[in-house]
């Protein structure tokens, strides 16, 4: 057989040999071009590692999750301590702008008052609920007398009841016991201001003839001794005339609210007017 | 009577007197504070209860005097109607025990309850034998919720009392001293 003879099959397998090679060679010069018989495992690989990467993806969530879990957990139980504790810090600021605000208007009505008043708080209410009184932190020592009139910068609250070295009974106008003399301040009739029940007085003494309404304003005459004269007292809320009697019943609500009532005054010297504004 | 029994009597007046005084002030002051005015639990009535029931007729009439003498600077009410309504309540709590009696303190709750709602009542109508300017009206709903408070702080109380009778070495009536737990 001469060289130059054609044997197939050693053909067949020197062409593949070269071929590989070339397309070997290829691959190694272009790395960033996958060749076209790599792309199905390339797919296939793909797949797997998306799958993985999904899996590995879900369960580092899941691990993430449950750890955030305990420090959302954690956080949250702190945040809340830290909510409870702002809302009273708040509460407790809230508190102390009110009162704040309430000491400003004592103080402006005591300054613009000629009266000579003394600042009290109300440290205790009466024991039974039917009677009407409250306690006051100012005794005899600070110069409280029995009979003394006791005010807020909006209207009358009472009169000093019982005196102790450091407190005072307040008995409140409410008071079935508690008696003011007022006159109506539209009409000028006069009259006695008794309390009644624990939210409405009684303008008593006032004759049949005697001009009053609803919505009437009541004030203190001044003759008690323990009053200003003008001092708001209360509103005139039902007027009843029997068919026969010489007087009429006339029904009022206090100006003042005894149940909100935290700081009063004592007025030291009662003859003196209300306001020095009103003067000027 | 020995010198230490008498002690030790005396020790128990003085720790009620002190435990009515703290209660009052609490139910006066501390409670206005914190609850406005929401009604309070009658401490004192529950006082009176306890030695009507727990004491000889002598000793509760001594500590009828003695709770209206402690809790009269605390109200305007006049000492003779507060007077007055105490003997009332006191006279009432032993007709009920003379007819319905049993032991622990369930019967101090049920005494407790039915003596605080009859206070208003016997107090209306002392204001109005007694008073110049009688009382207008009952608060019923107001009482009964002081009655309900009350009656349900009865229990405590009771142990507190039991205790201070146990510290003083004071000997009940025949037909209250057992078992009262």
């Amino acid at each position: 057989m001469s060289f130059f003879a054609l044997d197939m099959k050693k053909l067949i397998i020197g062409l593949l040999i070269v071929t590989f090679t070339i397309i070997a060679l290829n691959t190694e010069f272009s790395p960033s071009r996958a060749p076209f018989f790599l792309k199905p495992f390339a797919y296939l690989a793909q797949s797997i590692q998306n799958a993985y990467a999904h899996l590995s993806s879900g369960v580092e969530g899941t691990f993430k999750l449950y750890f955030d879990l305990i420090d959302i957990k954690k956080q949250n139980r702190q945040l809340l301590k830290e909510n409870a504790s702002l809302k009273a810090q708040l509460g407790a600021l809230t508190e102390l702008q009110l009162e704040n605000q309430r000491l400003n208007r004592l103080l402006q009505f005591q300054q613009r008052s000629s009266m000579q008043l003394l600042a009290a708080k109300v440290i205790g209410r009466d024991l039974i609920p039917d009677h009407q009184s409250i306690t006051i932190n100012r005794g005899s020592k600070d110069g409280i007398k029995v009979n003394m009139g006791v005010i807020t910068e909006g209207g009358i609250v009472g009169y000093i009841l019982r005196v102790n070295n450091k407190t005072a009974t307040v008995l409140l106008l409410t008071d079935r016991y508690s008696a003011i003399d007022a006159i109506v301040q539209r009409s000028r009739a006069r009259g006695i201001v008794r309390g009644f029940t624990s939210d409405t007085c009684l303008l008593d003494f006032l004759q049949r003839s005697d001009d009053v309404v609803n919505g009437d304003l009541i004030v203190s005459s001044g003759f008690d001794q323990a009053f200003p004269k003008g001092f708001p007292i209360g509103t005139v809320f039902k007027v009843k005339k029997s068919r026969y009697g010489a007087s009429q019943e006339v029904y009022l609500h206090p100006i003042i609210n005894p149940f909100t009532l935290e700081e009063v005054f004592i007025i030291l010297n009662p003859q003196q007017k209300v306001a020095k504004k009103d003067e000027r | 009577m020995n010198a230490k029994t008498l002690s030790l009597a005396f020790l128990n007046y003085a720790l009620f007197a002190l435990l009515i005084l703290v209660f009052t002030g609490f139910q006066t002051s501390l409670w206005m504070y914190v609850m406005g005015y929401f009604p309070s639990p009658q401490f004192w009535l529950s006082i009176l209860v306890f030695w009507s029931i727990y004491r000889s007729p002598k000793e509760s009439l001594i500590m009828a005097y003695l709770i209206s003498l402690l809790v009269a600077p605390f109200s305007a009410i006049p000492l003779k109607t507060l007077l007055m309504v105490h003997f009332c309540l006191f006279f009432l709590i032993f007709f009920i025990r003379h007819r319905i009696y049993w032991e622990g303190v369930t019967f101090m709750m049920f005494l407790t309850f039915w003596i605080c709602l009859a206070f208003p009542f016997i107090h209306f109508l002392m204001s109005f034998i007694l008073e110049p300017s009688p009382l207008h009206k009952i608060e019923f709903f107001d009482w009964t919720l002081r009655a309900i408070l009350t009656t349900l702080l009865t229990p405590p109380l009771f142990y507190l009392y039991v205790f201070i009778d146990r510290m003083t070495k004071k000997r009940w009536p025949t037909e209250a001293r057992s078992q009262a737990l």
